[in-house]
């Protein structure tokens, strides 16, 4: 018995063009942007329903500011402002980066203050130490006193607690299958889309449209 | 995790051709045994105080082998007559390997006999009790920590006049040192046998609470580098070691666990996020403390919770310099650690396979 086999050489010529997009839109910078970007939004979701559950804030930063609140929103609404940029090897990454604006009526950028979120830090609170951080500490404790909050005397520092948002959210992020149904959104759009799409000229943009 | 060591533990060789020592080599507790056999078939007979192991789902110890060529069995644990051989496949080379007996049908014990199987051989042994797992808590990990890290500060002064019990003020014979700060945590050595930790309230001396012990001019005041964790407040010490719990992922995540008898079925339950961070007015410290966790402790340590060690991973590190707002420097550390597994299904072993044919007929 002969078997005959018909092979038609546009199917074939189509398959291989679109094995080629995928492969160059999966290694592209922009689905990587993208990633990086629904990371960001996220993030932002999760924090605004609490989501993302950080140390609520002090009675004391309760107090000073008024009513309760999501402690990152007390630096100007921090979440929004995470970035998202191309880096080396078509990759990308969401974050605070260097030459970030002062925050509005602050004293300290975007990127320091998502820092010290995730540290946690100490603010002085004595005169008692002596030096600069006396003078600051004087200052604080006087401001805190005319706001109705009477720090002990042995109280040297205000201690504020590291609230490492970003990592909490990247692990939910990553367990949640976020991560993949962004890899397949973006798949499926730039299948339809005109292969220079795909490492379009602006990829930020890009990356953003999805 | 419940853990406990067996009670009143007693070895004793089996001849003149069995050394025992407590080990000085290496050690996870510092309560571990060397035991040195110079001949095969001799042994070691730990006893202890009899304990029911019903209730209990393993024999845990760990085991530390100097270096042997041998393919074959190389010693063995007998308990109730039962044998469990022990060859290279089942150590780690030039580590603390962590082993397993299933107890659940042992009953009651009250010996352990640990025979050479070769003609020359150096065994050590540590930590060696029965456990049961149970649900780890967020605070049993912190205390793991606190009691596995240690950082030295490295600076000391003398008191410059004698102090007597319920003093609330000591005097330093460096008083501008900018290595004391006002909430420093001081340890006294009176050069014999009395040392005590007290806290400062004032750089100048003033103490958090009065002091219990005499002390004379001259006796060392070394600044220690204390590790806490959340039990603190506003009185946080400078410089510190802080552990935090900043997250707690709920998680069922399936894995097998190899005993040398028997195989189980566990799920981790839990992926915590653990910040350790040090804190410290001056940065030249600071620098000097970020060396010696990064050589101690850094990407990947291990650390004994509910007598099994567990490994706990970096996840990222910052490190935050002194800022407007007038904080100290501060190296912050994340880690990411899955508590031991609960148990699922106790599988054993199988001894005897039975399958029984029976034919339902020819065609």
């Amino acid at each position: 018995m002969n078997i005959g086999v018909k092979i038609n050489e546009k199917d074939i010529n189509d398959l291989a063009k679109e094995l080629k997009k995928i492969g160059k839109i999966i290694g592209s910078t922009n689905l990587q942007l993208h990633r990086a970007k629904r990371f960001k939004d996220y993030t932002v979701e999760m924090l605004s329903g609490k989501g993302v559950d950080i140390n609520p804030i002090s009675d004391a930063t309760r107090a000073i500011q008024g009513g309760d609140h999501n402690p990152l929103y007390n630096t100007g609404d921090l979440a929004r402002k995470m970035g998202v940029r191309p880096v080396k090897g078509n990759a990308a990454e969401a974050g605070y980066f260097e030459n970030s604006p002062l925050i509005p009526d602050k004293d300290i950028t975007y990127t320091r203050a998502a820092i010290l979120a995730h540290t946690g830090y100490r603010i002085p609170a004595s005169a008692e130490l002596g030096g600069r951080e006396g003078e600051k500490g004087a200052k604080v404790r006087a401001w805190l006193h005319d706001k109705g909050i009477h720090l002990k005397k042995s109280t040297h520092w205000l201690i504020v607690p590291a609230r490492p948002f970003m990592l909490r959210s990247y692990l939910q992020y990553m367990m949640s299958g976020e991560d993949m149904k962004a890899v397949d959104e973006f798949l499926e759009k730039m299948m339809t889309a005109p292969m220079s799409d795909a490492n379009a000229a602006d990829p930020l943009k890009m990356a953003g449209e999805i | 995790m419940a853990f406990t060591e067996f009670a009143a533990q007693v070895f004793t060789p089996s001849s003149g051709l069995v050394t025992i020592s407590n080990n000085l080599d290496t050690s996870i507790d510092g309560s571990s045994k060397k035991m040195i056999f110079e001949s095969e078939n001799e042994s070691v007979t730990l006893s202890f105080t009899a304990i029911d192991l019903s209730d209990w789902e393993e024999i845990s110890f760990h085991v530390f082998l100097k270096d042997q060529m041998t393919d074959g069995d190389i010693f063995r644990f007998t308990i109730d007559g039962t044998n469990y051989d022990f060859s290279r496949d089942d150590l780690r080379t030039g580590k603390w390997t962590h082993i397993l007996l299933n107890c659940v049908e042992m009953g009651t014990i009250s010996s352990i006999v640990i025979t050479s199987l070769v003609a020359d051989l150096t065994l050590m042994i540590d930590y060696i009790g029965y456990r049961r797992v149970t649900y780890t808590s967020a605070e049993d990990v912190i205390k793991a920590l606190k009691d596995h890290i240690n950082l030295d500060y490295d600076y000391s002064t003398t008191l410059s006049a004698d102090v007597e019990a319920g003093d609330e003020e000591i005097a330093l014979t460096d008083t501008d040192s900018e290595y004391i700060t006002d909430t420093s945590v001081l340890e006294i050595d009176d050069g014999g046998s009395v040392t005590e930790t007290v806290e400062l309230n004032s750089r100048s001396g003033e103490l958090s609470a009065a002091i219990v012990n005499p002390f004379s001019s001259g006796d060392e005041v070394r600044v220690l580098c204390p590790v806490r964790g959340e039990d603190y407040d506003s009185a946080e010490p400078d410089p510190i070691c802080g552990i935090k719990v900043y997250d707690i992922t709920p998680m069922k995540e399936d894995t097998i666990m190899t005993a040398k008898n028997g195989v189980k079925l566990k799920q981790y339950l839990a992926n915590l996020g653990i910040l350790i961070y040090i804190d410290c007015k001056s940065k030249t410290k600071l620098s000097q403390l970020i060396m010696e966790f990064n050589f101690k402790y850094g990407e990947e340590f291990q650390f004994l919770l509910d007598g099994e060690r567990v490994d706990i991973y970096l996840e990222t590190s910052i490190f935050a310099d002194k800022e407007k707002i007038g904080n100290n420097p501060r190296m912050a550390y994340y880690y990411r650690l899955q508590p031991q597994p609960y148990l699922l299904v106790d599988f054993g072993y199988i001894d005897d396979l039975t399958l029984t044919v029976e034919s339902l007929g020819v065609e």
